[in-house]
């Protein structure tokens, strides 16, 4: 088999579509040239191939459309056409005078066209009443909501074929353009049992394409039926696409690994022995980690999910390892044998022997999934969740109101757990009377999204979830302000995990006592900047929940008057991270408000996961961060995670303050 | 063998622009995206090849690499400097010396 693609014009432009995705630079023509499309057919005729599919786009937007598949049915040849269904009278009319054993259509019911809830397009219903005989649906799944059975019902309204192909939107390997990411596979399996299920009630027969694996269902997809199981786990073996200009591509997913002009004597064949020979290169990658170590992989019944989607895992990440004289293995800080361990600093081996490194909880920012799933394949493995305030309630969050329009999309996607939050700095009313609110809040997300974790600033509040949600995380927030043993004590049995309050961020005895204490988990927040115990801190909060938008920060003429004060702030760079290994279970991105860019999110992140040297005013902190470049030398910063916090007293960030900022003027 | 770098002299090992990879359940996986070679790095060389794509300095590595082997440091060490230089020789990886005052200068 192989695919004529017309064009690449179609006017739904589904953001998922592999034809979208192609890349500029491919400079194709608007349309297939007559001369390319008869080479095109006798390069099928000449291969053996009995069935032309045509696809786009829109294949039909093709101004000689008619005359090309006359000429197909004329050289003897069937016709397959995969379309969205909506076309003209005329086109239909072409169609209809096809021999009906000879033509078979898809119409790709993903789309626009096909709303649940909505009247189905009437150009496309008009299509389905006249050649409904010949038409089969065809369902490509972007997401697991986008698995809908709502389509099964078209098939017997309007006498559709009784067959429903689905596809999943796999990933261009080398584009950025929304697709279904493999994590979200397993929720695709649950529902395709149910679709399966409904489709077998109706007698409509589902057929799978590619890129299917086992492990998406449960089971292993072993209770589905012999001739679907079949189906799933095949090797990715692509129908070749030949585009507008002649250039043949494995298929849409794959085009920027391997495209060429077919020489004029070369057959189908031939053109496929290329293409294996490149999906053979990446035939021991898979598309999950566990890939590797599969035994449906290593027996067979799965050859490792879409190769697109597997090579889009590879990551290309320049590094530089730096060794010098002293680093042989008579280095002392290096142990040499069972018994030199303890030679070494305890608190950074400590930090080794965890099973498990501390993942990132990061803050939602508006941005459009293509920015998550670039973080997801990036970043992964090491973020832990994703915080945004709790949506259907006006409780509140501590911060003021966000963008939220890419949320939707965000949430049903479900690349990251999520972590919602409750947590505005008190309470707008008596918790009675506002807990009905929350809690019908909490269970309409827990339904629609399954609830993981939520943070919350009111013990009280965290009491009520814990009975009403008995298996959801709860976290402490920041603004619960937890700063000693006693305090932690009290979170014990009720809260998973604590924020320490920003008086103790960097106060590495003071964590060290929550830790004992505290059952838990603690997650420290490494940029949000506040002066320790700042006496402003309340107000200014209960102002930022109530605000559209961000108040001025009350502590500025103390700032302004004590420049130093910003060297005391509740902030951690990245490079200075190290001091708190074997102290912190997760860390916690702060940036709702000052990370909205997502080129400084992606940068001030990036630094922290590699631990790589940022100044202060990088890292999207708050007011009581230094604002100029300024370079915190590591003893210093150390100096200040075991003072005794007596500032009044104490002369030595004033010092590193005046010193530095000598050297480095205002910006 | 690596030998050390000579006093006042730094050894950098740096990534192709073209190599990828990816960490799987049996390792790393290597593309050598010049040629299309793939090269798959077993446990516990594929611990060095994470180890040493992150900005941690030598002695970190080896600390961490001795914790996660249960090596000790010079069979850690004698592991490190092995696959620094397979992986030298292969292409996956460039060695360059530098005068370590320079190197500071530069950044």
């Amino acid at each position: 088999m192989a695919n004529i693609s017309l064009t690449q014009h179609c006017p739904l432009a589904c953001d998922y579509c592999f034809a979208r995705s192609l890349p500029d630079d491919f400079n194709l023509p608007d349309f297939m040239s007559r001369a390319t499309f008869d080479w095109a057919l006798h390069l099928l005729q000449r291969s053996g191939i009995r069935q032309v599919r045509l696809l786009g786009g829109e294949p039909t937007l093709h101004p000689q459309f008619p005359s090309l598949v006359e000429d197909i049915i004329k050289a003897g040849l069937d016709l397959m056409l995969f379309t969205n269904g909506q076309m003209s009278d005329s086109i239909i009319d072409c169609l209809a005078e096809l021999p009906t054993e000879r033509v078979s259509i898809l119409v790709n019911a993903a789309t626009c066209l096909f709303t649940a809830g909505s009247a189905l397009d009437p150009s496309v219903a008009g299509l389905f009443r006249r050649l409904g005989n010949r038409i089969a649906l065809g369902l490509n799944i972007s997401s697991p909501a986008g698995l809908s059975d709502h389509i099964l019902n078209h098939v017997s309204r309007y006498g559709l074929l009784p067959a429903v192909r689905l596809g999943l939107a796999h990933p261009h390997a080398a584009a950025d353009r929304p697709f279904l990411h493999p994590r979200l596979y397993r929720m695709v399996g649950e529902r395709l049992v149910a679709f399966l299920d409904r489709a077998r009630q109706l007698g409509i027969e589902v057929n799978l394409d590619c890129g299917f694996v086992p492990c998406m269902f449960p089971n292993g997809g072993q209770e589905l039926e012999p001739e679907l199981a079949r189906q799933i786990g095949r090797r990715c073996s692509p129908i070749p696409d030949i585009l507008p200009d002649g250039s043949v591509i494995a298929c849409f997913p794959l085009a920027r690994k391997g495209r060429f002009r077919p020489d004029n004597g070369d057959d189908l064949a031939e053109i496929r022995n290329r293409f294996s020979a490149l999906e053979q290169s990446f035939e021991s990658l898979g598309i999950f980690p566990e890939c590797a170590a599969c035994r449906a992989r290593s027996n067979g019944c799965c050859s490792g999910g879409c190769r697109a989607a597997a090579i889009r895992r590879l990551r290309q990440q320049p590094f530089t390892f730096t060794m010098s004289a002293h680093d042989t293995p008579s280095d002392p800080f290096v142990t040499h044998g069972p018994n030199r361990r303890e030679t070494a600093d305890p608190d950074r081996l400590a930090a080794y022997d965890r099973s498990a490194p501390p993942r990132w909880v990061i803050p939602y920012v508006d941005q459009p999934l293509t920015f998550w799933q670039q973080l997801a394949d990036d970043f992964d493995p090491k973020l832990l969740s994703v915080y945004l305030p709790l949506p259907g309630t006006a409780v509140g969050s501590g911060r003021p109101r966000q963008p939220m329009a890419h949320l939707a999309e965000f949430l049903e996607h479900r690349l990251f757990p999520v972590n919602v939050l409750v947590n505005p700095i008190v309470l707008p009313k008596p918790l009675d009377k506002i807990w009905p609110d929350i809690a019908h809040a909490l269970r309409e997300f827990e339904r629609r999204h399954g609830m993981v974790s939520v943070t919350t600033a009111d013990l009280l509040l965290a009491e009520r979830i814990r009975q009403e949600f008995p298996d959801c995380t709860i976290a402490a927030s920041v603004l619960m302000d937890i700063a000693t043993s006693w305090q932690a004590h009290l979170l014990n049995g009720v809260c998973d995990v604590l924020v320490p309050s920003s008086q103790v961020m960097r106060n590495l005895p003071a964590l060290r006592e929550l830790r004992k204490a505290f059952n838990g988990r603690i997650r420290l927040i490494v940029n949000e900047a506040c002066l320790p115990g700042c006496p402003y801190r309340r107000q200014h909060f209960f102002e930022m929940g109530q605000e559209e938008a961000l108040p001025h920060s009350l502590c500025e003429p103390l700032l302004k008057a004590h420049p130093w004060l910003r060297l005391t702030g509740a902030w951690v760079l990245p490079q200075h991270l190290h001091f708190y290994d074997g102290l912190i279970d997760e860390w916690k991105l702060a940036g709702r408000v000052t990370l909205q860019d997502p080129v400084r999110y992606r940068r001030v992140l990036s630094a922290y996961l590699a631990r790589t040297p940022m100044q202060p005013h990088e890292i999207g902190g708050g007011p009581a961060s230094p604002l100029h470049p300024l370079d915190i030398e590591a003893d210093f910063f150390q100096q200040t995670l075991t003072c005794d916090r007596r500032c009044q007293a104490c002369s030595v960030c004033r010092e590193y303050m005046t010193a530095r900022m000598k050297h480095q003027p205002e910006v | 063998m690596v030998e050390p770098a000579a006093p006042g002299r730094i050894i950098q090992y740096e990534c192709a622009s073209t190599t990828t990879w990816a960490v799987d359940d049996r390792g790393v996986i290597v593309v050598d995206g010049s040629t299309g070679a793939i090269r798959r790095i077993p446990h516990p060389e594929a611990a060095v090849w994470a180890l040493i794509q992150r900005p941690y300095a030598w002695g970190r590595v080896m600390n961490i690499l001795s914790a996660a082997t249960g090596l000790d440091g010079a069979a850690a060490s004698s592991l490190l400097q092995r696959c620094l230089a397979e992986w030298t020789a292969a292409g996956l990886i460039r060695m360059t010396t530098k005068d370590a005052l320079e190197s500071i200068a530069h950044g």
